[in-house]
């Protein structure tokens, strides 16, 4: 397969945190503020007095190092906007370009409960966050300000941190019009604050269940300097019916960029307020640590029973794992699907090891179609289906399409955990950022139809036994192999892990789109 | 694919609505298109999502176990296409000014597009159609009566059997029919060409046989290929129109009453699956024994899944926030 070129994208465009997480570049704290514009003007003169603070996705220096050619100095703390289909409106983005916006983004997120899973059990927005309930009960969400910081050593973040929070607040006080939205769970109702989970001192992956996550992000092209993502595409790109692996478009993630269907989709315009710019999906998703813990005990006992195991701490972990598609550590089923390959893989590519982090992410499911390995609704699995629905499987590689039909379904997924399993609100969780170019045809979907239902993968209502809804009647199945002489494990009563507590959706516009909109001159003619 | 394909009959109705303008109860006036729409708004759907569920309402038509899919709609105008597309260079050839406009089709009175998806009878004359909607009639002859009163020749309706002559006069072939309930696909006996290609060459040397019969050996034989063929040409052809017209073959258990027992047996056997895990073999060998003479799956009637819902496991699907809402929602 011939290799695509990498559009040189530009960097200083883009606004930090869309191309690689922050959690990745050392920033384990976050915060994030939200604000309302009652006064256009106001609003407009508040995001102009925050466009320069604003964090481009320029290249860093290294830490402690003098920048580079293209380089800037690494900040101790990055900002970032993001807004509202309401916000937009709030500061006169002109009609014609607000028109360009697609539908679900105009709607906002609690509007498209029924789509999202948010219409039933827990995951109502009446439930949700104060601040995060939609108009007509509060105030609308206009503006994200997304702050993140370094570490101070002692598990805090670092006090720039204090001082750029505090120069947002004076900058939102100078302003008419511009309200600090309160009403956040927690120990602040004033914002969100977000933070790795602390080991020994040092943040780890890990979120609140015991998982390592972030491990799996597609990748695309022009994602990294010199044409890098060409080697990282590797289980992160997407595939063809040979096996061959490329970086995915750049435009399922950057407005104004070709997408995978070889074309630059509708748009608001002027496209320079589009380009550049990305969606994405505020998600704050509450974890029930505590049925969490009791299910997985009960589901344990059946799992001994069934399959004849006599070790308890094993038959948790094998349960964990055919649940995520992962073993805790992120060893993924399909490379490891035993204890003992896990323990294997382990002792061959031990944590810190080189090539351990590309290995996590480097498989398909195509030698496993049936769910022996990994099972087909295993969250990893429905999350990123791979070559797995490809609709020529098993038919030689002149045939087979590979992850055609998950090539469009790609999600960016940043975000930190929130809170601590004791905590005395009882708020932990993790707040999901996930960023696409189509927040219908990607988020939406894979929510709706990969995430609380099983059809595409011959699971009728099953939804994902983490992440998905779990109403009266829901059940996990994981195959056995038939060799082994093991009946398949049928769990059932099924819990409601994770509730919606918050969210919405969010515009993040290019630099140049956040001049228009501060200055006022968006000109869409 | 043709009205009656791969056992179901696929009944597509077009039906005029009057005209002439009415007055509602409350004595405002409209015409009858809106009120046949207000009607068809007011049908219930049915009980398939927790927002009909909780609504208490069932569709009418879930009361007709032959029915698997019925659709309304109201057509008042076609799709207008644009212009017709033609070559430029002819548009020139022939003096045709692009500025001149055409006339744009258009329809005198709204039409009720009836589109169904029935179980056919084989054995009946008409495939099952006048018995159908006799039955329909009998189970919801209020609602028939509500919705169709709008329509143009309805009054004439009196029964079942005047109903189903009606809607027959209605009815128009139906050409794009789809529906699949072939776990496998069939085994189908088709052409290959191969084969058409024999049956063409045999009827060709026929043909040239039969002018050399006639004519005997000279040099006329040679006249006779083309007719030959144009013959065996049309003769490929027929018997292509031949196979494509065969109705394709039903599908075992593809009628309505099947479909629903082998959901309902479906649901049930999963759930059986689960609590039967673990089982000591005598254990699991008795609990099977119970399932069976209770879910009784060779007979179609009962028990089963009643028409309209989408679960019958015993599950409830409702917005089940109060069920399980506990009070450590932080």
């Amino acid at each position: 397969m011939s290799r695509l070129p990498s559009p040189r994208l530009e960097t200083g465009d883009i606004q930090g945190g869309v191309l690689i997480a922050y959690s990745r570049l050392g920033f384990p704290h976050g915060r994030h503020l939200l604000f309302h514009f009652a006064d256009p003007a106001g609003g407009r003169a508040f995001v102009e007095a925050l466009r320069h603070k604003v964090t481009t996705a320029l290249p860093w220096a290294k830490r402690g190092a003098e920048p580079g050619p293209g380089e800037v100095f690494r900040p101790e703390a990055t900002l970032n906007l993001a807004f509202t289909f309401n916000g937009l409106w709030a500061l006169q983005v002109p009609t014609r370009t607000l028109r360009g916006l697609p539908d679900e983004f105009i709607d906002g997120m609690a509007a498209r409960a029924a789509i999202l899973g948010d219409d039933v059990l827990d995951n109502t927005p009446d439930l949700w966050d104060e601040v995060w309930q939609p108009a007509p009960q509060g105030p609308a969400v206009h503006m994200l300000a997304m702050l993140a910081a370094q570490d101070d050593g002692a598990g805090r973040p670092i006090s720039a941190f204090a001082a750029l929070t505090e120069a947002i607040l004076a900058e939102a006080q100078r302003h008419r019009g511009v309200r600090l939205m309160e009403g956040f769970r927690g120990a602040d109702r004033r914002w969100q604050d977000l933070h790795a989970i602390f080991e020994n001192g040092e943040p780890t992956r890990h979120e609140h269940f015991g998982f390592v996550d972030a491990i799996g992000d597609p990748v695309f092209l022009g994602q990294y300097p010199e044409g890098a993502e060409h080697r990282k595409c590797r289980g992160q790109g997407a595939v063809n019916g040979k096996g061959d692996w490329r970086p995915i478009a750049t435009g399922e993630f950057l407005l104004g960029w070709p997408d995978e269907a070889q074309e630059i989709p509708g748009a608001a315009m002027p496209l320079d307020f589009s380009r550049n710019g990305t969606f994405f999906a505020y998600r704050k998703l509450h974890q029930h640590i505590d049925r969490w813990d009791r299910w997985v005990e009960t589901a344990t006992s059946g799992l001994m029973a069934v399959w004849a195991i006599g070790d308890r701490e094993a038959a948790r972990e094998l349960l964990l794992a055919k649940m995520a598609g992962r073993w805790r550590d992120g060893v993924p089923l399909i490379i490891a699907p035993t204890l003992e390959a896990w323990d294997r893989f382990n002792r061959d590519h031990p944590p810190g090891s080189s090539g351990r982090e590309a290995r996590l992410t480097d498989f398909a499911y195509g030698k496993d179609p049936h769910g022996i390995a990994c099972p087909v609704t295993a969250h990893i699995r429905r999350a990123n289906t791979r070559d797995l629905l490809d609709p020529w499987a098993g038919h030689g590689p002149k045939l087979q399409l590979g992850s055609a039909l998950n090539d469009r379904r790609r999600l960016l997924r940043r975000g930190l955990p929130y809170g601590a399993k004791d905590d005395p609100h009882g708020e932990h969780g993790i707040i999901l950022l996930a960023h696409c170019a189509s927040l219908m045809r990607q988020f939406e979907f894979v929510q709706q139809q990969w995430m609380h239902y099983g059809l595409d993968f011959n699971a009728g209502n099953d939804s994902c036994p983490i992440v998905g809804n779990h109403g009266p009647g829901s059940r996990f199945v994981i195959a056995a192999d038939p060799a082994s002489g093991k009946p398949p494990f049928i769990s059932s009563g099924l819990e409601q892990f994770v509730s919606t507590r918050g969210g919405e959706y969010f515009f993040v516009p290019s630099l140049s789109a956040l001049r228009m909109i501060s200055v006022g001159l968006v000109d869409p003619t | 694919m043709p009205t009656v394909d791969g056992g179901h009959y696929f009944l597509t109705c077009l039906i005029p609505v009057q005209t002439a303008p009415r007055a509602r109860a409350d004595g405002s006036m409209t015409v009858p298109s809106h009120l046949l729409r207000e009607e068809l708004a007011r049908l219930p759907l049915a009980q398939q999502s927790p927002e009909t569920v909780n609504s208490g309402r069932q569709s009418p038509f879930a009361r007709c176990t032959r029915t698997h899919t019925i659709r309304l709609a109201v057509i008042d105008q076609p799709a207008f296409q644009g212009r017709d597309r033609q070559d430029v260079l002819l548009t020139v050839a022939k003096g045709d000014k692009p500025l001149e406009p055409r006339p744009a089709d258009s329809l005198q009175n709204s039409w009720l597009l009836l589109s169904a998806d029935l179980d056919a009878r084989a054995d009946e004359p008409d495939k099952g159609l006048a018995s159908w909607a006799g039955g329909l009639w009998a189970l919801c002859e209020p609602e028939l009566r509500a919705i169709f009163e709008t329509c143009v020749g309805f009054d004439a309706v009196q029964d079942g059997a005047s109903f189903a002559a009606w809607l027959k006069r209605c009815q128009i072939e139906t050409w794009m029919s789809f529906n699949d309930y072939w776990p496998h696909g069939p085994r189908i006996r088709a052409e290959t060409p191969r084969r058409l290609l024999l049956g063409g060459l045999a009827t060709f040397l026929g043909v040239i046989a039969l002018f050399w019969w006639w004519l005997g050996t000279s040099w006329w034989l040679l006249a006779a290929v083309l007719p030959a063929a144009a013959l065996a040409l049309g003769a490929v052809i027929l018997r292509l129109w031949q196979v494509g017209g065969r109705p394709f073959r039903a599908a075992p258990h593809g009628d309505l009453p099947s479909v629903l027992k082998a959901l309902h047996v479906q649901q049930r056997f999963a759930r059986f699956a689960g609590e039967a895990q673990g089982l000591s073999p005598d254990a699991l060998h008795a609990r099977f024994g119970a399932f069976l003479a209770d879910v009784q799956p060779s007979d179609i009637a009962a028990p089963t899944q009643p028409p309209g819902v989408i679960r019958s496991d015993g599950v409830p699907l409702v917005e089940h926030k109060e069920v399980l809402v506990e009070a450590s929602v932080p």
